[in-house]
């Protein structure tokens, strides 16, 4: 898995990344740095990480996204973090992983909900 | 031999007194003299001496020769006889009572003594010789094994009162048989007669034992087993002038081995029987081993049944999943919970999770931790957890363990808890009436 092929797009007014089934410490490093320039380049309210295709995930992935999420917090936005796997979530509970300031969905399709305005859906 | 007391029997008073002054001279004592045979065998009775000086030549009806065959059965009592002439026939007479010396008249002093003294070596020693021979006698009759002597033809010469009762024949009866006629032996096994041990020894000159499971067949047919030996006897010069047999009766022996033999194998048998049993028992137990592992096995997935019926996770509303927990929340259990859960909520794609503790007894520590565990997993997942069914009694315990549940949700009715997850959705619950 390269860096490149990590996409970080704006939708409207929110960042959306999908992150793929096993990350290396190298990608979630750059993607850090691409979402941060992200969010510096659009006027957005935050960040929606879809990691739904992630089988597995270490200290050091859970420490980099918490770190994001207050760096989006810090720059004025959100980060919801969406589709956790219900093992990969058993693992880092087990673990005693946090996501720090980082918000969390069921899937995008809420995540999204709870960033933007745009998406709410009319009640 | 001096001081040795000698009787004289001379019937010429004279000369007997001349004798008689003589041998107190020499330093003999002469006790008495008698002048006639029957004089003679009853003053040798009265006197006891050493020896008798005789007179062939007597007057009366028993002359010399008769009274000293008398002296000589009776009392052992060295006799020589003295006398001036003698004709052939009483000299044979003479020779055949065995006397210790024979002096003619007329003989010179220094011939008398000699002879005296002679006939009192000869007489000592014979005597010796025949208490030795008394001796050995008695041994070989008085011990315990059974001895049978022959000559150097292997003719029977000796037999013990042992030999004799072991073989049922008689020394009388078997002097100077063949020893094979007396002493037959066979092989207890092959029931062949077995070699006679005299002829080997006679052959090969040295002591022989007797080969093992020896049994030697008595004169009326009785088996008798035996162990024995057999030895030469030699004389000075080395020559084999006969061999002796030393046996003796191992029936007993025989018979306490056989008994040994026989209570050893039924001790064996009784081993291996025990053995067989115990192997029997030692299978029957394997297999109730098994039907054991096969029922735990059995047992140990009725539990897993049961846990995971135990914690039945509904869906009560779209949007809201329920657990209604039962017992006592273990780590196994706990894990379970998590799972089916977390599966559930991702499944129905729910909000929110009521986590209802009605059911469970007491929480502890532990409890608790499992409880924060599994609020802290839903929540990975972007749902939430409303706790219900904190009883006054379970509130209290969590806040005497300092439980942080300040970032949970949690209700003391079920209903609440409900309550609460509706507004989490933004819904409400309206009563139609008041709604017209």
């Amino acid at each position: 898995m390269t860096s490149e092929s990590i996409s970080v797009i704006r939708i409207h007014d929110v960042l959306l990344v999908t992150m793929p089934p096993d990350p290396d410490d190298t990608s979630v490093t750059i993607l850090q740095e691409k979402v941060l320039n992200a969010m510096e380049r659009y006027r957005v309210k935050g960040l929606v990480l879809d990691i739904s295709a992630v089988q597995t995930m270490d200290s050091f992935f859970a420490r980099v996204v918490a770190e994001t999420a207050q760096m989006v917090v810090l720059m004025g936005g959100k980060t919801v973090i969406a589709g956790m796997q219900p093992s990969v979530a058993i693992t880092a509970t087990q673990l005693g992983l946090t996501l720090g300031g980082a918000l969390t969905a069921l899937n995008a399709d809420l995540a999204l909900d709870m960033i933007s305005d745009t998406f709410r859906r009319g009640r | 031999m001096h001081n040795a007391k000698i009787l004289i029997v001379e019937d010429e008073g004279i000369e007997a007194l001349d004798l008689q002054n003589r041998l107190i001279a020499q330093g003999y004592t002469v006790p008495d003299i008698a002048a006639t045979g029957e004089e003679a065998v009853k003053k040798t009775e009265e006197a006891s001496p050493d020896l008798v000086l005789m007179d062939i030549m007597l007057h009366g009806e028993v002359d010399g020769v008769t009274a000293a065959e008398q002296i000589r059965a009776r009392f052992d009592i060295p006799v020589i006889y003295i006398t001036a002439y003698a004709d052939e026939d009483t000299l044979q007479r003479a020779k055949i009572t065995e006397p210790y010396g024979y002096l003619v008249k007329p003989f010179r002093e220094r011939e008398l003594y000699v002879t005296i003294d002679m006939a009192l070596y000869k007489h000592k020693m014979e005597k010796k010789l025949r208490e030795r021979e008394k001796w050995f006698a008695t041994t070989l009759r008085s011990i315990g094994d059974a001895v049978i002597a022959t000559d150097h033809n292997g003719l029977v010469t000796f037999m013990n009162p042992v030999a004799e009762k072991l073989t049922g024949w008689k020394l009388e009866e078997s002097q100077n048989k063949k020893l094979t006629d007396i002493f037959n032996i066979i092989n207890l096994y092959s029931r062949k007669p077995a070699e006679n041990p005299v002829t080997r020894v006679l052959v090969e000159g040295l002591t022989v034992d007797l080969a093992n499971h020896t049994i030697l067949i008595a004169r009326d047919g009785t088996e008798i087993a035996i162990d024995d030996s057999a030895a030469p006897i030699k004389d000075d010069k080395g020559n084999i002038t006969g061999v002796v047999l030393a046996f003796h009766d191992i029936t007993e022996r025989k018979q306490a081995e056989e008994a040994l033999r026989k209570s050893y194998e039924e001790l064996d048998a009784r081993v291996k029987e025990r053995t067989a049993e115990l192997e029997k028992l030692n299978q029957a137990l394997r297999v109730e081993i098994e039907e054991r592992k096969q029922a735990e096995e059995i047992i140990s997935r009725q539990t897993q049944e049961i846990i995971e019926v135990s914690t039945p996770v509904i869906q009560i509303w779209e949007g809201i999943v329920s657990v209604p927990l039962i017992g006592t929340l273990d780590s196994m259990r706990a894990q379970q919970l998590m799972e089916q859960l977390l599966e559930k909520i991702v499944a129905t794609g729910s909000l929110v999770a009521l986590l209802d503790v009605t059911g469970v007894p007491a929480i502890d520590s532990k409890t608790a931790r499992h409880l924060l565990e599994t609020i802290s997993a839903v929540r990975l997942l972007g749902a939430e957890v409303v706790l219900t069914g904190i009883r006054p009694a379970i509130a209290r315990t969590l806040a005497q363990l300092g439980v942080d549940l300040s970032n949970v949700n949690t209700r003391s009715s079920f209903s609440a808890g409900l309550l609460h997850a509706l507004t989490l959705l933004k819904l409400r619950v309206v009563n139609l009436d008041c709604a017209d």
